[in-house]
């Protein structure tokens, strides 16, 4: 189980996170919404391990282990993928050679053999299509000359192909048309099974007609304020967050 | 005789000297280290250890501490050594004595002063076969604290292709000094692809100087590799004194430790409708220290010339330092001409990106740092040399 406790994230001092506390079980998809500026970008940030996300107090576990201290390479080794909102180009950089290089790190830290050319290839031929790309993307520079949407599409293709036990995608439904936006939630079904978990993270609900998600958390000013099924998606269509602040201070 | 082109450059050097850091050329390079060093003339010719690359279908060619090893002519070329060149064919001697444009450049003026011999190369005259020459030229003696001076005449009949590899190393467990000349005479309609590496050891004091004359519809490429270096001083003159005459050149050096390496580029485009283009990348960690001081001199009448410089770098640590200088000398309209240079630390971002995909800290590292390089690296066509450079590129 994928697990984040009490956790307290500063940066340049401000305090970002708040005692934000989740959990995810193997085979669900829960959803974090909010509105700008909650906490959602330093969330995955601090999850994924950037420089400068300081962790003040609280834990990220995965299968019990911490992964606080841990370097971003180690933690996807040990299970955790994040999708980011604004995916990097690396100009020169090959994407199948990146691809490789990815997977086989990944899989000599989980202490298994690297998966040679010709499987590679198989698997990376299989996997293109499940994001509606041609063979010319994998022999380009990565996400060099992308599209906004070619790019969200390039992040899954690196989810199918790490197959990781646990995917936190932030906005990997923002600024895409409706069938990029198919594709990726296409991607997204096709990656997840009972094994394993998602977390994302999106400003509308338009990518949840193609998903099932189990939960719908409500990120703000740091910490989840709300924790509903599918229906409280509708209710804040109609409502937006306001209805909640108004709620919260009339529970205070 | 030899000796009598020696003295004379010995008299020019008594009176310039060395220079300082008031010369233009040289305000980023302080020689005092090196004038309080007391090298001797290595007089070993046999070298402790192989050195080099096996290039298939390449002439080689050896030089140890200066000295040039003359096999058997091969058909495609004429190989002579300079000092029976001197000796034997009197109206050559010009081609080594210095030019009085050249009075002010200290080590061309030293090698003169000093050089006992060398290689002559001349491409047969009509011949379109393209001839691969392996030039391996090797520092190494018994002890320290020698110097050599190792000299290179090239002579490119008309529409002559010819690649050459010029490995300049060195032993690397000695502190020595190198002071290398290589002059390049292109002619009307000739090809010349040009590398030249340099393995130098960390307490060596490498001077090169590589003059480059073109006429009409020549074509030369010259791609240099600082892999290893001390004090290493690189000293590039390209003369374009023939319409459509084209020079280019790539460079790339990795400074580690406390090494310096000093790249000076002059383009002269002596006459209208020439082009020039030079790229040099640099990666400079530790206590490194780098220079690219480049200059393109446009002067009037040449017209319709196309000329661009580029210099990038990346600076892997705090104490790491480079200066760069491309300068335009213009004189003339109808010209284009551009020049650039950057700076910066590795790109943090993508680093982590990497990261985040399972790569770890260093291998990421050299991933990026490659693909900085491959511009620079994708000019080497030879497979085998291309992958012999690969393989000593370490950050």
């Amino acid at each position: 189980m994928f697990k984040i406790k009490d956790l307290e994230v500063s940066i340049n001092n401000k305090k970002i996170l708040k005692k934000l506390s989740l959990e995810v079980k193997p085979g669900e998809l829960h959803v974090i919404m909010g509105p700008n500026g909650s906490g959602k970008s330093t969330l995955t940030h601090t999850i994924a391990g950037k420089a400068n996300y300081d962790i003040d107090n609280g834990t990220i576990t995965y299968k019990n282990k911490l992964l606080n201290d841990l370097d971003p390479e180690e933690r996807v080794g040990e299970g955790v993928f994040v999708s980011f909102q604004y995916p990097i180009s690396l100009p020169g950089v090959n994407n199948i050679y990146f691809l490789k290089e990815a997977v086989n790190s990944i899989r000599k830290y989980q202490g298994k053999t690297e998966v040679n050319s010709v499987e590679f290839m198989k698997k990376i031929k299989e996997k293109i299509k499940d994001v509606d790309f041609d063979t010319s993307f994998i022999n380009r520079a990565v996400n060099e000359g992308f599209s906004g949407g070619e790019k969200k599409r390039n992040e899954i293709l690196q989810l199918l192909m790490i197959e990781p036990s646990v995917a936190i995608l932030d906005e990997t439904d923002s600024g895409l048309d409706i069938d990029a936006l198919k594709t990726v939630a296409k991607g997204i079904n096709k990656y997840r099974n009972s094994e394993r978990s998602i977390i994302l993270i999106t400003h509308y609900q338009r990518i949840l007609d193609y998903l099932e998600p189990d939960k719908i958390h409500i990120l703000m000013d740091g910490s989840i304020v709300k924790t509903g099924d599918i229906s409280l998606v509708n209710i804040l269509e109609d409502k937006g967050y306001k209805w909640l602040t108004k709620d919260k201070e009339q529970d205070d | 005789m030899i000796s009598e082109i020696n003295q004379s450059a010995i008299n020019i050097f008594k009176k310039f000297g060395y220079p300082t850091k008031k010369n233009e050329n040289w305000k980023y390079t302080n020689l005092k280290k090196f004038q309080n060093q007391n090298f001797n003339t290595s007089l070993n010719f046999k070298i402790s250890k192989p050195y080099g690359i096996n290039l298939t279908n390449s002439i080689n060619l050896t030089m140890i501490n200066g000295k040039p090893i003359i096999n058997k002519n091969d058909n495609n070329l004429y190989v002579e050594s300079i000092s029976d060149i001197i000796s034997l064919k009197k109206d050559k001697k010009h081609l080594f004595e210095i030019k009085k444009k050249d009075f002010k450049n200290p080590f061309l003026v030293l090698n003169t002063a000093n050089f006992k011999d060398g290689f002559y190369i001349r491409t047969p005259k009509m011949s379109k076969t393209k001839i691969l020459i392996y030039l391996l030229s090797i520092s190494d003696d018994s002890t320290d604290m020698k110097s050599s001076f190792p000299r290179l005449h090239l002579d490119l009949e008309e529409d002559a292709n010819l690649d050459i590899v010029h490995h300049h190393i060195g032993n690397k467990k000695q502190s020595y000094h190198r002071n290398n000349v290589s002059i390049i005479n292109s002619s009307k309609g000739s090809k010349l692809k040009y590398y030249n590496i340099y393995e130098e050891s960390d307490r060596s004091f490498s001077m090169n100087n590589l003059i480059v004359n073109q006429e009409s519809n020549s074509n030369v490429e010259i791609n240099n590799f600082f892999l290893d270096s001390g004090f290493m001083r690189s000293d590039v003159e390209s003369n374009l004194n023939g319409k459509e005459a084209f020079f280019s050149m790539n460079g790339l050096f990795l400074g580690k430790k406390k090494q310096f390496i000093d790249n000076n580029i002059i383009i002269n485009h002596n006459i209208k409708e020439t082009n020039s283009k030079v790229v040099y990348k640099g990666i400079l960690n530790d206590h490194s220290n780098g220079v690219f001081n480049s200059l393109v001199n446009v002067p009037q009448f040449s017209k319709r010339i196309n000329s661009d410089q580029k210099n990038h770098n990346i600076v892997l640590s705090k104490t790491a330092k480079i200066n760069s200088n491309p300068k335009l000398k213009i004189s003339c309209d109808d010209v284009k001409c551009s020049h650039g240079s950057t700076t910066g630390n590795l790109d943090k971002e993508a680093l982590f990106y990497l990261q985040s995909r399972g790569i770890n800290n260093k291998r990421a590292k050299e991933i990026l740092l490659d693909s900085f390089l491959d511009e620079i690296t994708d000019n080497i066509i030879n497979v085998e040399l291309k992958k012999y450079i690969e393989g000593k590129i370490s950050y």
